[in-house]
């Protein structure tokens, strides 16, 4: 469960980038949507602690992200859009296994690691160079290692906005199937509407927290009135 | 050799590259290519593919002679060629390691080490972390250089050296900002001691 209480980003120079935000996110499934620039990023990053608010307060599971940031970034994986940013070591195989190293405080598994590839259909790549894969797979490696690590709420920035239509379905078909709660924030309208909770996110201001037909049709329709920020 | 012993004779390399050329008991000549020398003897003896470290090492080398151009003109050259090839041979030897060490081996050594020096698991792991991505950045440190110049050449600015590694550092910057932020995003950045 994720709480957001009066949850605020100001940027140095006062201008407001989250305008106060109160929720209780318990579905399953959350999509954010909004035009870029929107603050759906800045608003996904409060959730693990990778950006605190100014003010108000986050709490996932009942931790603050101010007070108990480490406990909470173990528990709430995040995945970025570009997965270049995501891989730190040279191979798939020792990528999850440095996630597998650090969730379970003993050394690095290959075993494991390649088990958790082989379920990511990445295990006949596990020894080649990571950043040699394609777009497709860097974002289901990606996935593999912060997933590897056993996170209880998975964040996604946007994780298909990269990807064409064969991998954007296959990892939408994998964030799914998942048992973790799952936050992501697309701009694939059709993956919002199979959510059960859609925020919509203008200029910083949530204007829709609710039903999520209703939260993409609000979306497209203050889109194409030219309406969005 | 195991990755422990490489990364000692990593530490090597890189003490003996910071050692003044006139403070050793041998010619000068002979101390200025001594680290460089040493360097390119560990690679062979690593089996390192040579072709890939004298690729990765093109662009911190490009910087290196900038230096020494920098003391000819404050009239050290002598001390440019030593900056220059120490800095040369530290990227050589750093590169051959982790071209013929596992990531995972490299982590491993570096927590035995640091456990052995007394260091609490928490912060073991820490460090061990810290330095294997540092040596890992060490290629892409080398990509920012490049492609710092490639975004000059494109803007006919490829003679703008300060452009360049202005661009550079901000790329670095941007490139050390991203690793903290992607073990953040695994939990990785914080354990428990």
């Amino acid at each position: 469960m994720i709480e957001l209480r009066e949850a605020t980003v100001r940027a140095p120079d006062g201008a407001v980038l989250v305008h106060p935000v109160t929720a209780t996110l318990t579905e399953r499934r959350v999509a954010v949507v909004g035009a870029n620039g929107s603050g759906k990023s800045t608003l996904l990053r409060l959730l693990n602690g990778l950006l605190l608010p100014t003010s108000g307060s986050v709490r996932v599971h009942g931790r603050d992200t101010a007070t108990d940031g480490p406990a909470v970034r173990r528990d709430v994986g995040f995945v970025f859009t570009d997965p270049e940013a995501q891989i730190l070591m040279p191979t798939p195989r020792e990528d999850v296994a440095l996630s597998l190293r650090g969730r379970v405080r003993r050394k690095a598994d290959d075993a494991a690691a390649l088990a958790v590839l082989e379920h990511f259909g990445l295990a006949a790549h596990a020894d080649r160079s990571a950043h040699g894969l394609s777009a497709g797979q860097k974002q289901l490696l990606a996935l593999a290692s912060v997933l590897a690590t056993g996170p209880r709420v998975l964040v996604c920035d946007e994780p298909t906005t990269l990807l064409d239509l064969r991998w954007r379905t296959h990892v939408d078909r994998l964030l799914t199937g998942l048992d973790a709660q799952v936050v992501t924030a697309t701009h694939d309208l059709d993956a919002a509407r199979r959510a059960d909770r859609v925020l919509v996110v203008d200029d910083g201001h949530v204007v829709h927290d609710g039903a999520p037909d209703a939260g993409v049709d609000l979306y497209v329709a203050r889109m194409t009135a030219g309406e969005l920020r | 050799m195991s990755a422990g012993a490489r990364l000692l004779a990593l530490l090597g390399v890189g003490v003996l590259a910071g050692l003044p050329a006139h403070a050793l008991p041998v010619p000068v000549w002979f101390a200025l290519v001594l680290p460089l020398g040493c360097a390119v003897s560990l690679a062979l003896a690593w089996r390192a593919p040579l072709a890939v470290v004298a690729r990765r090492t093109a662009p911190l080398a490009l910087l290196a002679l900038v230096l020494a151009g920098v003391h000819v003109v404050a009239g050290t050259p002598l001390r440019g060629v030593e900056v220059a090839l120490d800095l040369v041979a530290v990227a050589v030897v750093a590169h051959a390691v982790t071209l013929s060490t596992p990531a995972t081996a490299m982590l491993d050594a570096l927590e035995r080490g640091a456990l052995r020096l007394g260091l609490s698991p928490g912060r073991a792991w820490t460090i061990s972390l810290a330095v294997s991505l540092m040596l890992r950045a060490i290629p892409v440190l080398g990509g920012v250089v490049a492609s710092a110049r490639e975004a000059a050449r494109a803007r006919g600015a490829e003679r703008r050296l300060g452009a360049i590694a202005g661009s550079a550092t901000v790329r670095a910057v941007g490139h050390a900002q991203r690793t903290g932020e992607a073990l953040a995003a695994r939990g990785l950045a914080d354990q428990p001691s």
